[in-house]
Formats: C-alpha cells, sequence, structure tokens
C-alpha cells in the first residue's frame, strides 16, 4: 500500500454514495425493529382461477401471510369433492412466506 | 491485479474511480454469484430479524476492513486507519448494489416484495459479494515468472490455437461453477417466474458482467488479453462466443442432471439455459483468466 494525496472529487463522490448506501440500509433496519411485529397468519383462499381441462381439473388459490414473522414450512392442502366424495387430493409446502407475502400455489387431478 | 507497493500515488480521477469499483463488483460477483442461486440464503435473509441483519452489516464491515487491509479493490489506498475503513465502507456499499442488482434481476426482489423479507435478502447476499470486493485485488494475481511466461508464448494465443484455449478455459470455468447449481431447485424456480423480458435482461446482464471481468476490471495480465488478435479474440466477439460457449454448457448440465430432457418444450429450455446461463458466464470468464 502506498501513500495517499488528499482525496479527488470522484473519490469524495463514490465515498459519499457509499455512505449514503449504508445509511439508508441501516435507516431500513432500524425502522423495521421500531415497528411493533404480530406473528405469522397464514391464510388461504381459491384464487377463482379453476378450470377444467380434458379430465383434469386445475384449482389455485392464494397463500398469504398478514402477519410480520416469516411463516416457514407452510403445507397446503387441495380436495376435489364430487357428490360430496374426496376423489382427488394434493397437497404443496411452501419452504418460507415473509409477513405481508402472498404466494400463489397450484393443483391438478384427474 | 497488484496494489502500488512504493512511490505516493496522486488522487484518483474518475476513470480510475469507476475502474476499481467496476473491479470491486466484479470481485463480488466472482464470489457471490453461487450463493445468490441458493434457495436457503434467501429464507435465511427473509425469516432474519433486524436485529439479525444489523449485526450482519457491522460484521460484514469488520470483515472487509479485515480484507481491504491486505486486499482490497483499489489498484492504490491509503496505509491509513481511516483509509482502509473507507474502503471497507465503499466494498461493503459495492456489495449492497451488487446483490440488490442480481436479486431485482432474478426477480427475488419485486415492488411487491415487503420490506422485510428485501432488506434481509439484500443483506444476507450482500455478504459474500462485500467479501468479494474487499480481496478483488487478490483474484487471479499474476507472479513475475508467469507474466513473463504468458509473454513469451503470446504469439501462441494470438492463433486459433489460443481462441480453442479461450474457450476451452470458458467451458471448465462454466463448469467449475456452475455444475454445483446445475441440478439444484432454484434454477426451476426462476426459470418459472421468468418474463421474455427477464430473460432478455439476463443474457444482457451475463454479457456485461463477463465482459467485465475479463476486459475490465484489470484482474489477471488483461492489458495483454486486450492486445490479442487471434480469431474471435476482440473483446467484443470473445465475450460473445464465449457467453455461446458457458450457454451451451449450461444446457448439457441441465440435461446431464434430468432438469431437462430431450422433447421438452422450447422454451423452458430457454428460461432454464438463460437463467443457468448467468453463473455459467461468470465461471467462463474467471475461466478465461485463471487457466
Amino acid at each position: 500500500m502506498s501513500e495517499r494525496q488528499s482525496m479527488s472529487t470522484a473519490e469524495r463522490v463514490t465515498f459519499t454514495a457509499a455512505v449514503g448506501i449504508l445509511v439508508i440500509l441501516a435507516g431500513s433496519i432500524f425502522w423495521l425493529w421500531a415497528q411493533p411485529r404480530e406473528p405469522a397468519i397464514v391464510t388461504v383462499a381459491p384464487s377463482g382461477d379453476r378450470r377444467v381441462t380434458d379430465s383434469q381439473t386445475y384449482v389455485t388459490a392464494r397463500v398469504r401471510n398478514s402477519g410480520d414473522d416469516t411463516a416457514r414450512a407452510v403445507p397446503v392442502r387441495a380436495e376435489l369433492t364430487v357428490d360430496g366424495e374426496v376423489v382427488a387430493e394434493g397437497e404443496q409446502t411452501i419452504d418460507f412466506l415473509s409477513g405481508g407475502e402472498s404466494e400463489r400455489v397450484g393443483s391438478s387431478s384427474t | 491485479m497488484q496494489r502500488s507497493q512504493s512511490l505516493p500515488s496522486p488522487p484518483a480521477g474518475w476513470s480510475t474511480e469507476i475502474r476499481d469499483h467496476v473491479r470491486g463488483a466484479m470481485g463480488g460477483m466472482l464470489f457471490g454469484i453461487p450463493l445468490l442461486f441458493t434457495l436457503e440464503v434467501w429464507g435465511i435473509g427473509a425469516a432474519a430479524t433486524p436485529l439479525a441483519m444489523f449485526c450482519v452489516v457491522v460484521a460484514m464491515l469488520v470483515l472487509a476492513a479485515l480484507l481491504v487491509h491486505t486486499g482490497g479493490f483499489r489498484a492504490s489506498i491509503e496505509r491509513t486507519l481511516l483509509g482502509v475503513l473507507r474502503e471497507a465502507i465503499e466494498a461493503v456499499a459495492v456489495g449492497v448494489v451488487a446483490a440488490v442488482g442480481v436479486l431485482v434481476l432474478l426477480r427475488e426482489i419485486t415492488l411487491a416484495s415487503p420490506l422485510a423479507d428485501a432488506l434481509g435478502k439484500v443483506v444476507y447476499e450482500a455478504a459474500p459479494f462485500a467479501i468479494g470486493a474487499a480481496v478483488a485485488c487478490h483474484l487471479f494475481v499474476r507472479s513475475r515468472d508467469e507474466v513473463d511466461g504468458e509473454m513469451a508464448a503470446s504469439d501462441d494465443r494470438g492463433s486459433a490455437g489460443g481462441t480453442v484455449a479461450d474457450m476451452g478455459s470458458t467451458l471448465v470455468g462454466a463448469l467449475f461453477v456452475a455444475f454445483n447449481i446445475a441440478p439444484t431447485e432454484e434454477v426451476p424456480r426462476l426459470a418459472s417466474s421468468s418474463s421474455p423480458p427477464v430473460l432478455l435482461a439476463i443474457a444482457a446482464a451475463s454479457l456485461l458482467v463477463s465482459y467485465a471481468i475479463v476486459f475490465e476490471a484489470g484482474f489477471g495480465d488483461q492489458a495483454s488479453r486486450r492486445e490479442q488478435r487471434g480469431f474471435l479474440q476482440h473483446p467484443i466477439t470473445e465475450t460473445a462466443v464465449a457467453y455461446l460457449v458457458a450457454v451451451l454448457a449450461a444446457a448439457g448440465m441441465l440435461f446431464f442432471f434430468g432438469v431437462l430432457h430431450a422433447g421438452d418444450p422450447w422454451p423452458l429450455v430457454l428460461n432454464h439455459v438463460v437463467v443457468l446461463g448467468l453463473p455459467a458466464a461468470v465461471g467462463g470468464a474467471a475461466g478465461r483468466l485463471a487457466i
């Protein structure tokens, strides 16, 4: 490493930008810290996109975490009922669902 | 890339400053890309508490300062504590910007992402990028003997044989980096959420990063690479052909692991290949510098 003379304009600008980025990052973290946090609240609602092609039925649903904490390994189970009898079922697992996040899941059955 | 060791250096102008930061960003890419394709890191980041995020940022700064003391991304640096701290802050900022850019490109962060989710992912993914930036000057350092040997062999590298050697190095580098990523579920997940404009952006970013690593960041013996006159060894054509090699390597790996199968529809193949093409292109660029 060698000795440096004083900072140039370019160096000042890039250093100021770097400090600005870290201040925004740290500020956002502290803002999150100050917010009250609710545990994960997961709800599932059919999204209404059910369609039937040939012998297959496709059903989609939207899974939403309206809490603040992240929900891990969320199982979503779907059943196809015909005349009161369950003829098919499917299950998907969402690995991570962050607070405020919603995810669309789909299931198909023959 | 080796830092200036002796004479006092003048303050950097814009061109030096931009080149130094490109070097830092590309060092981050080389170090951080494999971790960017790790679903568990996205999950850990999304589930992180603000306290954990803050601790990671502080740890990043401390680690970057320690690494900058011997490595760094600038061609020259102040010997003082303030100089080291300044470069460490910039290395972390470069890591944050690079991580945000790639996470947005891969649609892991969108305008619909909750703040906590996006912030956690950025903080955890920025860590390897910052480490890569903080050691950028130590990446692909050549000893004087190696440089002398390369100069003696420069005639050979300017021939068609040099082009074949470059493409071979690209293939080896692409395999080295992307082979670990190809069989994972991250590739289908990212591919399924990539629309045509996103795929175009990923391809453009792959080309840009590959070009910057080999021809702009100052890694290895960049000057002699720019002077090569072999078939397809102009920086632009070499970058394009190397990307093609990386993409073909990505396709081969995806078929090898059974992620793709013969008869799959071509849009599905294209999605997967372009997504895996990004780490393959970064690995390919590293291969051309290293081998």
